[in-house]
């Protein structure tokens, strides 16, 4: 009955006002607030009375039956006796009882109004949703919590379930059951609802389960309903590869088959895994001012190229793949020291002292000095450039020790040393020293075999 | 001129004929009275992404057609090397491992398979196929490759495969020209083309966009893979060699030394840049910068070009044969010029086209001997690329127009006297490597006997958009006006493969 | 040969018309021509080539440019005849310098703009 719905509304007249009243009942035994006293019984009475219209809304709402009906029963009945103790109450004052007895009285309600209030907010948002929330530890609400070896995990237990506990039991469990659907044992979730079956064991397209995770948020089917919180694209896919592998309860995941996308989803659960790496973007976010253009001109003159990364960005790349280096040249780029972010200087006479002349350019993400004169004097100058990224020093003269003062870059990702002075036997310990980075010492043989230079005969 | 070129040439005119036709009928629409339509019509194309975005501003400069530009968004990849096997190389042979298809061996192929289709050569009931090659699991990334290529296995966690890759294209010419330039038939640009267009090239000494050729002919559709459609010609590939004069008449004739020929060409630009002050016709000024570059190349390009003067142990490496022109020699060229700055390296391969009608062409030898004269290549591309740093920023594409059956082919109802397939285009093969390309990863997968896509399907479009995304294109926005429309290399349709994008 | 059904404007089309073998012979047989029937004065000979080329004069200012790239020219083969001999190719019987020169002229003329999109 719509009628019903207004429940959620009135019921906030009978909490707001009784509580007043209780309240002030109790204040009134100092003598400063006595002049509440006249109030009291009229406040009663209206709480009452909305008491008494929040009931009977309340009652048809209950007839949905959508609740699980232990819980409906309590608070039904905790909700008439509020109704009836604050009508008492009021007659109370008509009879001029005495204060202590009021007091007493005011303290019963205010506990029955808890007490009621609190299973309509069972009723309404599911067992522990506050002390769930008293919980929480600030990291936001992962509805799966993490698990520490992904493929060993029994895929309901450790990793359906839950999901469906944080997400959907709190309507379609054992306190509610919206479209008289539970979700929270395995029979029930078979069993389906009054719209049917949500679960097509091997079909995730035909599961209405899967379905409704997919409806864009503004359908009003969608589920979860758009002011819960809502699965990631990782949850749902997780209960489509359920679904689609035959929606099995009780065996492990790694008994299950997975596409490699099917296993990169299952990995992101698993802590340590960051979901995507944060991609370092070869441009940095903030944003620059423009180059000064007449600066970029006198590089272009001198047979350098220089273009902006992309057309909307006044960061700059610039490579001498056509020009050669001299010092005037160099201090050409100082200008640009602001915007250069991407240099390719290879193939270049460029030496040490060049590299000074390179000292200003901080924002630099990636430098190419693949074949240049720069040695390991050089390379110091890199260490001031915090954003470098890529480094391409094969065919230059470096060593070990040269390198490895770069490893205070904490953004590095590449670099190249393929025909450099390292030897093999630092090449272990250079990898270790980098980490995440990753170390390139090329010199890959592609052997001879027989069959590359001979026919097969017909 | 070949009767090939002839006829290409006629098709050429025709396109060109048809399309002047409808070029009337559709100005004259644009231009019509009806004020509110053309509004609409406006509005509508608009919303549909043909508005005045910024990429839609020509970006041609007739003086200097081809001095870098940047993309509308950061791309990864600096240049592109697609190598493409023309002929169509048999993916159940390299990539697709079916084993269900071998349990069908010898088995007539079911109607349900037949019913509908259309083959090149089929006809009747043809026989199931088992894969012709063992296969085996590779890397970390478990990637199926068959034996055929055992230097190229040891890249399975460097590349992307696609795996259900498809076409509407049932012959040679048209698939390749489908994938090359965004439609079966001819006149439209190539991806080369877009790609010089749309960025220019970092080196003004050599050709943007480079054609190297092996496996001794051309692929069908001939020139036009390379064309340059209606985008200005200058964009054209340029057909380079491994082998002798880098390009065709390069050299200076007998007699005239390079000075003397430095002198001509600038009395010929001085001439024309009179030429055009008196009747201020751009082309004028693309010629004056045609000249130029063409002595540019004269100087830069023999050095550059040049693969002899590689050390030995990369012609190991490669597996190059001085002195003859062949795959391997071009694929080591082709990483010459994109270390150089060259935007856009396309290399075919002829001699795939393994129907089994004759021992070249079976599955057994022909295919096998493919595969031997650039399992090595390739691989050394790749190895060798990335070593110099260049993987990161160069994207390397591998495959063919189409692919081949699950029958044997049995050419007039008679089976063929070896081993082969007839064309496919259903599911076939193609892989991506380095720019940005994810490795190790598959997307796309086939039934159990390599006939259809189950999942994952792409097709030539999704390719050519997955490229321009490498280079820093949206490629519904990188258009160029031609007959009172933009045009795009996709089409209209192309979806960028984010699955297999780091 | 290069098939040349489409005028298009690259520089590998510049390099067929510069340094063709075709065009060279091209070339020749034009400067011989020029020197048979331009007269003594050699802007008479180029003017008179340029005329049979665009059926019309040559401007003053395109006149001078190939002056002096004929002088150029003409300086550096008498220097080295034995390049003005392989210049001027399979023809044994006028081996000057001054051919040699006006080959290149008319090698250039055939590039301008104006006679190759004419063709």
């Amino acid at each position: 009955m719509s009628l019903g719905h207004f429940h959620p509304v009135l019921v906030h007249l009978p909490i707001g006002i009784l509580l007043l009243g209780c309240f002030f009942q109790l204040l009134t035994v100092h003598a400063r607030f006595l002049s509440l006293r006249p109030a009291l019984p009229l406040i009663y009475l209206l709480g009452g009375l909305s008491a008494v219209f929040s009931s009977a809304t309340g009652y048809l709402l209950s007839q949905s039956g959508d609740y699980d009906p232990g819980t409906v029963g309590l608070h039904q009945w905790l909700g008439i006796c509020v109704s009836v103790v604050a009508l008492l109450v009021y007659g109370m004052y008509r009879a001029h009882a005495k204060e202590a007895l009021l007091n007493v009285v005011s303290v019963v309600l205010i506990a029955l109004i808890t007490l009621t209030g609190h299973y309509g907010g069972t009723l309404t948002h599911g067992s522990g949703y506050l002390s769930m929330a008293l919980k929480e530890d600030g990291k936001g609400k992962a509805a799966v919590p993490p698990v520490p070896d992904v493929q060993r995990a029994a895929v309901y237990m450790h990793m359906v379930q839950p999901l469906l506990q944080s997400r959907c039991y709190s309507c379609h469990g054992p306190d509610k059951q919206k479209g008289k659907l539970r979700l929270d044992t395995r029979d029930l979730i078979f069993k389906g609802g009054e719209d049917g079956k949500v679960l097509v064991p091997g079909s995730a397209e035909e599961s209405e389960l899967i379905k409704r995770l997919l409806l864009p948020l503004s359908n009003e089917d969608h589920m979860p309903p758009k002011e819960k919180p809502q699965l990631t694209e990782e949850e749902i896919a997780l209960l489509q590869w359920w679904i689609r592998e035959g929606a099995d309860f009780n065996k492990k995941v790694l008994e299950l088959k997975q596409s490699e996308k099917d296993k990169a989803m299952l990995l992101s659960f698993q802590p340590g895994t960051a979901k995507k790496e944060q991609q370092l973007a070869d441009v940095p976010a903030a944003e620059v001012g423009k180059a000064d253009a007449a600066a970029i001109e006198r590089l272009k003159d001198a047979g350098v190229v220089v273009i902006p990364v992309s057309s909307s960005s006044n960061y700059l790349s610039a490579s001498f793949v056509t020009a050669g280096v001299s010092p005037e040249v160099l201090t050409l780029l100082e200008p640009l020291k602001k915007q250069l972010v991407w240099l390719n200087i290879a193939n270049t006479a460029l030496d040490d002292r060049g590299m000074q002349r390179l000292a200003v350019l901080e924002n630099l993400v990636r430098i190419n000095l693949s074949r240049t004169s720069v040695t390991d004097k050089g390379l110091n100058i890199l260490k001031g450039f915090s954003r470098l990224q890529y480094i391409n020093l094969v065919g230059t003269k470096v060593t070990a020790t040269g390198i490895a003062q770069l490893k205070t870059l904490k953004e590095l990702k590449s670099l190249y040393l393929y025909q450099t002075a390292i030897v093999k036997d630092d090449e272990p310990r250079l990898k270790k020293l980098f980490g995440k980075a990753d170390l390139d010492f090329g010199g890959y043989v592609v052997p001879t075999l027989e069959k590359d230079t001979t026919e097969v005969k017909p | 001129m070949t009767r090939d070129e002839l006829n290409a040439h006629r098709l050429v005119k025709e396109a060109k004929e048809t399309e002047l036709r409808a070029f009337t009928r559709r100005h004259f629409l644009k231009e019509s009275a009806m004020g509110l339509g053309a509004v609409a019509m406006g509005a509508l194309l608009g919303s549909c992404g043909f508005g005045n975005k910024s990429t839609n501003a020509i970006l041609y400069d007739p003086a200097h057609p081809l001095l870098p530009k940047s993309p509308p968004f950061p791309g990864k990849a600096k240049s592109v090397i697609y190598l493409h096997m023309a002929g169509a190389p048999s993916q159940l042979e390299l990539f697709d491992y079916k084993p269900e298809l071998m349990k069908m061996d010898g088995q007539d192929c079911p109607q349900s398979l037949l019913a509908g289709k259309k083959f090149a050569f089929i006809t009747g009931v043809p026989k199931m196929l088992g894969p012709q090659a063992k296969f085996a699991q590779h890397g970390e990334s478990r990637a199926w490759i068959s034996e055929n290529l055992p230097h190229f296995a040891t890249m399975a966690d460097e590349v992307s495969f696609l795996k259900a890759v498809s076409t509407d294209q049932f012959n040679h010419a048209p698939a390749q020209l489908l994938i090359h330039t965004g439609s079966p038939r001819l006149g439209r640009p190539s991806m080369g083309s877009w790609a010089t267009y749309g960025l220019g090239t970092e080196n003004q000494n050599l050709p943007g966009f480079v054609v190297l050729t092996s496996g001794g002919s051309f692929p069908d559709a001939g020139k036009s893979i390379w064309g340059s459609g209606f985008l200005p010609s200058v964009y054209q590939g340029v057909q380079c060699r491994s082998e002798g004069d880098p390009v065709l008449f390069i050299k200076d004739p007998q007699g005239m030394s390079r000075d003397l020929r430095k002198a001509s060409i600038d009395a010929i630009n001085a001439s024309n840049e009179q030429e055009f002050a008196t009747y201020n016709d751009p082309e004028i000024l693309s010629r004056i910068s045609q000249y130029e570059m063409a002595y540019r190349m004269q100087i830069s390009a023999p050095e550059v070009m040049n693969i002899n003067d590689e050390p030995q142990y990369i012609h190991e490496m490669y597996g190059t044969q001085p002195g003859r022109s062949c795959f391997a020699n071009n694929v080591l060229l082709a990483r010459k010029l994109v270390e150089k700055g060259v935007r856009y390296v396309q290399l075919f391969d002829w001699g795939w086209d393994a129907h089994g009608d004759g021992p070249n062409n079976s599955l057994n030898i022909g295919l096998k001997n493919k595969c031997r004269s650039i399992d090595k290549p390739v691989t050394a591309l790749l190895l060798d690329l990335k070593q110099r740093g260049l993987l990161e920023e160069t994207l390397v594409v591998w495959g063919g127009e189409f692919g081949r059956t699950p029958m044997m082919e049995n050419r007039n109802g008679v089976q063929n006297p070896y081993n082969g397939r007839d064309h496919h285009t259903d599911a076939f093969t193609i892989w991506m490597a380095g720019g940005g390309i994810k490795k190790g990863a598959t997307y796309g997968e086939t039934d159990e006997i390599g006939y259809s896509p189950v999942s994952g399907k792409v097709d030539a479009f999704d390719i050519q958009a997955t490229i321009l995304n490498q280079l820093g294109f949206d490629h519904e926005q990188f258009t160029y006006p031609f007959q009172g429309r933009p045009f795009r290399l996709t089409d209209v349709g192309g979806k960028v493969i984010h699955d297999i994008i780091a | 040969m290069q098939p040349e059904e489409d005028r298009t404007n690259t520089p590998l089309q510049a390099l067929v018309t510069l340094n063709d073998a075709v065009y060279i012979d091209i070339a020749r047989y034009f400067a011989l021509r020029m020197k048979k029937n331009g007269g003594k004065d050699v802007n008479n000979q180029i003017a008179q080539g340029y005329q049979w080329l665009m059926y019309k004069s040559i401007p003053d200012t395109k006149l001078k440019i190939l002056g002096n790239l004929y002088r150029t020219a003409l300086n550096d083969y008498k220097k080295h005849p034995d390049q003005a001999r392989q210049l001027l190719g399979g023809q044994q019987t006028d081996l000057h310098p001054e051919t040699a020169a006006l080959v290149v002229v008319a090698n250039a003329m055939l590039n301008l703009d104006e006679a190759v999109t004419k063709n």
